[in-house]
């Protein structure tokens, strides 16, 4: 924790991730205005009174971005959390059992690894409904089970085959009492190293499916569904694209460096080479 | 002998791997019930047009039988008729897989060289301000959705400075329209992966930099150039290649999002108008070709690394 204060890059992420966090989860209070006033200035250009300008139905946009702030956040952090829970579980009973379960696995997750997870995500999403958070949620989930499956069951292996571990299978401890307290706490260095790796990418792919429409429910729009309809006013009202969109772009550079740093002070042999980007 | 063993067993995996995937993609297309016949009708669904609309479309048969209608199909090249367009799944994937194809090319071209140069100048200079700066620059980049980069070279080039049209695709082949149509969409595309590779060759290169027989080179007192592109950007070479093979896949999802800011016709979009009408032959067939190209793609890298690297025996 020391050391991670001391990174510089981790720190700039850090700050500019809880900046942003405080502001969204504030956003009740500080923003200037509710996304409930619905004014007669359409599309007004940026301004003192209208930071990010206004959208096609008056409202101010800079308050839209941070009112939907914390559903774009939380519902990122939440794919996580699910995919990475979904992930831990495949790949650890992938190494851990081995044979043809082992062989099964892998090769499904394999192949949806292989397929580019945009269209991965569309399909499930075609498949399962096009509009609703649980489908987003999964779609992005189906295309970032494999990646931490694939690294933990690699991890696992390691760690199964180690001699304390047959040290603990000779003195009898039990099977799930040996994976729960022998295995699973080598893997949470692993663990930690993807998660910071993964969530600019979640972020921006829910982004794009959001910004193609898919995903979030107009009530409640999330930034990428901001841009998107921004994007109907673009030759007019280039700011409602490029502020909601900038604020995204900065968001993702937060938990880029902060994902970097953790990484650098976690496992210094992987310094640059996982870089996010791997999903899109 | 052994390259072309090598080379065969390849092929045969790729060609399993297509059919794992189209497999899959049918069953998985087929699992909800919501079916694109009540997308297609919408509020006039009658229980008989219903009924007529399904049994037209072939949706009525069981599973594994269209399953095999399907398959007999492919193997005459047929990839069967689009629900919603009335033509041919052949025809509309040819009609814009050569924008695809443009685009991707050139996408990929601004990613690996301008990916390449700065981080091959990043690894050089290690740990100065350019480095530095580079690096930060190559962050951003990575950071920024597709779709934002796509608008914000819009508002620049094609709106403030009206140097390139906002929309469309290329209609001749010539230098110019190639030019006008292609350098938005392509540095859209490619940029975001530039920082990418720029990143990765940055670490690989720092590491090979470092290593003995460099220290050899410069002792030899070759020249920076030489020792850079020469000696280290060989050792370098396996993995950029790997990792570019997995960015051009990357890049393959990106294509939907760059193909609808630009208004371009071509596969992404294609495919997401298919997932969105719920058109059944349509996604299949760009599944299978989108499936296609990953496969060749990772094929050509397996290739590659026996003449990158001498050292490689294929196995």
């Amino acid at each position: 924790m020391k050391r991670l204060l001391k990174s510089k890059m981790a720190a700039g992420g850090g700050i500019i991730v809880i900046l942003i966090l405080i502001a969204c989860v504030l956003a009740p209070w500080v923003a200037p205005y509710s996304v409930k006033d619905f004014t007669d200035d359409l599309l007004a250009r940026p301004s003192a009174t209208h930071l990010f300008g206004t959208d096609s139905f008056g409202r101010d946009a800079l308050s839209l971005v941070l009112h939907s702030g914390l559903e774009t956040l939380s519902m990122s952090l939440l794919t996580l959390v699910i995919s990475a829970f979904l992930g831990i579980v495949c790949g650890v009973v992938s190494g851990y059992v081995g044979g043809w379960t082992d062989r099964i696995l892998s090769m499904v997750m394999q192949g949806i690894m292989s397929f580019p997870s945009m269209m991965v995500a569309l399909l499930v999403m075609g498949i399962f409904g096009t509009i609703g958070r649980a489908s987003l949620i999964g779609a992005i989930s189906v295309t970032l089970i494999p990646r931490f499956s694939m690294i933990l069951r690699g991890a696992t292996i390691p760690a199964r085959d180690a001699e304390y571990v047959t040290a603990a299978q000779a003195l009898g401890v039990s099977r799930w009492r040996l994976l729960w307290r022998h295995v699973v706490p080598n893997l949470v260095t692993p663990m930690i190293v993807v998660c910071s790796t993964y969530l600019p990418s979640i972020i921006l792919l829910e982004a794009s499916l959001s910004f193609l429409g898919f995903g979030a429910p107009p009530d409640a729009p999330t930034w990428g569904r901001i841009v998107s309809e921004g994007g109907k006013y673009f030759r007019i009202a280039p700011w409602l694209v490029l502020f909601p969109g900038s604020v995204i772009a900065v968001t993702v550079i937060g938990f880029n460096l902060l994902g970097e740093g953790i990484r650098d002070v976690v496992d210094p042999r992987v310094r640059g080479k996982l870089t996010a980007r791997s999903v899109r | 002998m052994a390259l072309l063993k090598y080379t065969l067993s390849r092929a045969v995996r790729g060609v399993l791997s297509i059919f794992v995937i189209v497999t899959i993609a049918f069953f998985a297309i087929r699992l909800v019930p919501g079916d694109p016949v009540d997308v297609w009708l919408g509020d006039y669904a009658t229980p008989e047009l219903v009924a007529l609309t399904t049994a037209a479309w072939g949706l009525d048969k069981p599973l594994h039988v269209q399953y095999f209608v399907f398959l007999r199909q492919l193997a005459k090249g047929d990839l069967g008729t689009s629900l919603r367009a009335n033509a041919s799944v052949t025809y509309l994937i040819g009609e814009v897989f050569p924008y695809t194809v443009r685009l991707m090319m050139a996408g990929a071209l601004i990613s690996v060289i301008l990916g390449v140069l700065i981080g091959a100048y990043a690894a050089v200079r290690h740990n100065s301000v350019g480095d530095v700066a580079s690096m930060t620059a190559c962050m951003v980049f990575l950071s920024i959705p597709g779709f934002v980069l796509g608008y914000l070279l819009i508002f620049l080039f094609a709106v403030t400075w009206r140097i390139f049209p906002v929309i469309g695709g290329e209609k001749t082949l010539s230098v110019a329209a190639l030019w006008r149509h292609l350098t938005l969409p392509a540095l859209s595309l490619g940029l975001g992966y530039a920082g990418t590779v720029a990143r990765m060759t940055r670490s690989t290169m720092v590491e090979v930099l470092n290593s003995d027989y460099i220290r050899t080179a410069r002792s030899k007192g070759l020249r920076q150039s030489t020792i850079v592109f020469r000696h280290a950007m060989r050792n370098t070479l396996t993995s950029l290649v790997s990792m570019i093979g997995v960015q051009v896949i990357v890049m393959l999802g990106g294509l939907v999002v760059t193909e609808t800011v630009f208004s371009r016709p071509g596969l992404g979009r294609l495919y997401f108008t298919a997932v969105s009408a719920r058109d059944y032959p349509l996604m299949q067939g760009s599944i299978l070709v989108i499936a296609v190209c990953v496969v060749v793609v990772t094929f050509l890298v397996d290739l590659s690394y026996g003449i990158i690297d001498p050292r490689i025996q294929y196995t």
